[in-house]
């Protein structure tokens, strides 16, 4: 939605009318060039982002300032570090003088202080009489930032309307369909026999597909063998950004799976998967490398349950359960 | 999509699914100035960063073009050089020449190389394969000094006509627009064109009268020489700096082949404008 909002890419059907002018913000630090210093950078970034050289010559101290790189003007971004980046890159963002600002979650970037100041001067712009359209997973985010919730289920509009209304929905919405199961999705050479019909993930005694952090929840897979294997085993993978973090599998080596039904049920552990999207893979093994495989048959959100440090992106994908002590 | 005064003040933007042969719209380029002249130079100001020589290969790549050509053709070929120098001779042919296969091949490569910038902000498209003109066009005026420089070693002179110069580097520019806009954009879809546009300005070299002249053709033929958009500007550049005729007829069958291609390009570029962040 973003893109066709900000045109990037143009709508197949439908119609949109924007009233005023309107600038998107899908990734901080578009444009910029590595080679070319901080002060060459705002420009080049303003411009693109669609300001003119005369706004952003008349805003350049303030956007400076903001970014607090007073003497690092004259230096090459490449020298920079991933925090001075995008420190200045959504410096020149915030200073956008547009109706309409479509945000999508590019927050999640800099440190803790940064990220706060740039909040900051997203509620200042949508208190002063303009449109923040922001896009994103982050609950506490939205909660903070927005004063009324769009909610796309499937490219379609599944709910408009109040925030904290609009939040339960979401948690709440997700899961209670059953995701349904592709069966080209999945690769591999073991093409018949095994067919899986269903993926649910249940937490707290109901099923959801927002799961918290602090408590374990299940994975049940269900599914139907066409004929009996004297082996089979069903593999579940949990990945995040495409790289697999870990797998488990629903019986050991050797276990026969008769035909007919089946059911298979993994018990995952509190503390493991720290905040976000995780995409849930789903297979199955037979001895003698016959498979298949599909990386993503359902994705879940761990909710940022959690306080303090571990729901920092920098601190990792997983925590494990550790014992602490300090001593003098 | 159309923007309208709404309200006084504010406007109103409406986007719909666009259809058909939707043309190039001139409002919204000129609306895009700004950010075509900041890429301009921008591409300018990276050309020779962290090189020893700096702006320097703007002189020496000409001059070793024209070093090699005078000994291969020159010397060693024997190709004739209408009585001039033969090194002035190259030079004036390899400085335009220069100045379109670098714009072509960069326009070629700008979108692709650009996908960032596509992929994540709206902008006319088009700006993309023309902000790499400016860097072309600061080479060509370093080359030019060069060109002053060995004219007046040799003694030819500089002449009121070269006045006419701009003119050509313009009809260039509208050439090498059209055909760097044409590989910029298929080269979107069909990546081939990247391993193709090398090879493509390797032949174009030799189609176009840079180390031969073109009175090596009969007369009766010479039209079709002509046909290569590149060469009608490219001959009468060279005419102009050793001071003889320029062959007018030749000059306008370049310019009716250059405007056909520059029309097919922006039509096509138009067409498929819309695709690119889906496609790249």
């Amino acid at each position: 939605m973003l893109k066709v909002l900000s045109r990037i890419t143009s709508p197949t059907t439908g119609r949109v009318t924007v009233r005023g002018r309107l600038a998107s913000l899908l990734e901080v630090g578009t444009g910029f060039h590595p080679e070319l210093t901080g002060r060459e950078n705002v420009f080049l970034n303003g411009v693109i982002l669609g300001m003119s050289r005369r706004e952003i010559a008349r805003k350049f101290d303030e956007i400076v300032a903001f970014a607090e790189l007073e003497r690092f003007l004259e230096t090459p971004v490449k020298r920079y570090s991933s925090g001075m980046y995008v420190r200045l890159a959504f410096a020149v963002a915030a200073h956008l003088d547009a109706d309409i600002l479509l945000v999508d979650e590019v927050l999640a970037v800099g440190d803790a202080a940064f990220q706060r100041k740039s909040i900051g001067k997203m509620e200042e712009v949508a208190g002063s009489g303009r449109a923040v359209v922001f896009v994103s997973h982050n609950l506490g985010a939205v909660r903070a930032l927005c004063s009324s919730v769009l909610l796309l289920e499937g490219g379609r509009r599944a709910f408009l309307g109040g925030v904290e209304e609009g939040l339960s929905r979401y948690e709440a919405g997700w899961g209670i369909e059953v995701v349904p199961l592709d069966r080209r999705a999945f690769h591999g050479n073991l093409k018949t026999g095994v067919e899986f019909t269903k993926i649910e993930t249940w937490q707290h005694g109901s099923q959801t597909l927002v799961i918290d952090p602090t408590s374990e929840f299940e994975v049940i897979v269900r599914g139907r063998a066409e004929r009996s294997f004297p082996s089979l085993e069903v593999n579940l993978g949990f990945s995040r950004d495409g790289v697999r973090l870990f797998s488990c599998h629903d019986a050991p080596r050797g276990t026969s799976m008769p035909e007919g039904t089946f059911s298979s049920r993994f018990e995952l552990p509190a503390h493991l998967l720290r905040p976000g999207r995780w995409s849930i893979g789903l297979g199955a093994y037979r001895q003698g490398a016959e498979w298949k495989w599909n990386p993503e048959v359902a994705v879940i959100e761990v909710s940022e349950k959690w306080g303090g440090r571990t729901d920092e992106r920098e601190s990792g994908w997983v925590t494990v359960a550790f014992r602490a002590e300090r001593s003098r | 999509m159309r923007q309208e005064k709404y309200f006084g003040h504010d406007w109103v933007t409406i986007i719909e699914p666009r259809r058909g042969l939707a043309g190039l719209d001139m409002r919204e380029l000129w609306a895009y100035r700004d950010l075509l002249w900041v890429l301009l130079t921008r591409d300018i100001r990276v050309r020779y960063k962290q090189t020893l020589l700096g702006a320097g290969w703007a002189i020496l790549r000409p001059l070793l073009s024209t070093l090699v050509f005078t000994v291969v053709f020159g010397r060693m070929a024997k190709m004739p050089s209408e009585g001039a120098p033969y090194a002035l001779f190259a030079l004036a042919g390899v400085l335009p020449w220069t100045f379109f296969s670098s714009a072509v091949a960069a326009a070629g490569e700008s979108l692709v190389g650009s996908q960032h910038l596509v992929s994540k902000i709206y902008f006319p498209r088009l700006l993309i394969p023309l902000s790499v003109l400016g860097a072309c066009v600061v080479d060509l005026t370093v080359g030019l000094l060069v060109l002053v420089a060995m004219s007046l070693w040799y003694g030819v002179g500089i002449t009121l006509s070269w006045v006419a110069l701009p003119l050509l580097v313009a009809f260039l520019v509208l050439c090498s627009v059209g055909i760097g806009t044409l590989f910029a954009a298929l080269n979107v879809t069909y990546r081939d064109v990247r391993h193709l546009i090398p090879y493509a300005l390797q032949v174009w070299l030799y189609a176009t009268p840079v180390v031969y002249p073109p009175t090596l053709f009969p007369e009766q033929w010479r039209w079709l020489l002509y046909l290569n958009p590149a060469a009608g500007p490219i001959e009468a550049f060279r005419a102009v700096v050793l001071d003889r005729a320029v062959d007018v007829q030749g000059l306008a069958v370049s310019l009716a082949a250059s405007l056909l291609i520059l029309a097919v390009a922006l039509l096509y570029f138009g067409r498929v404008e819309r695709r690119f962040a889906d496609v790249i």
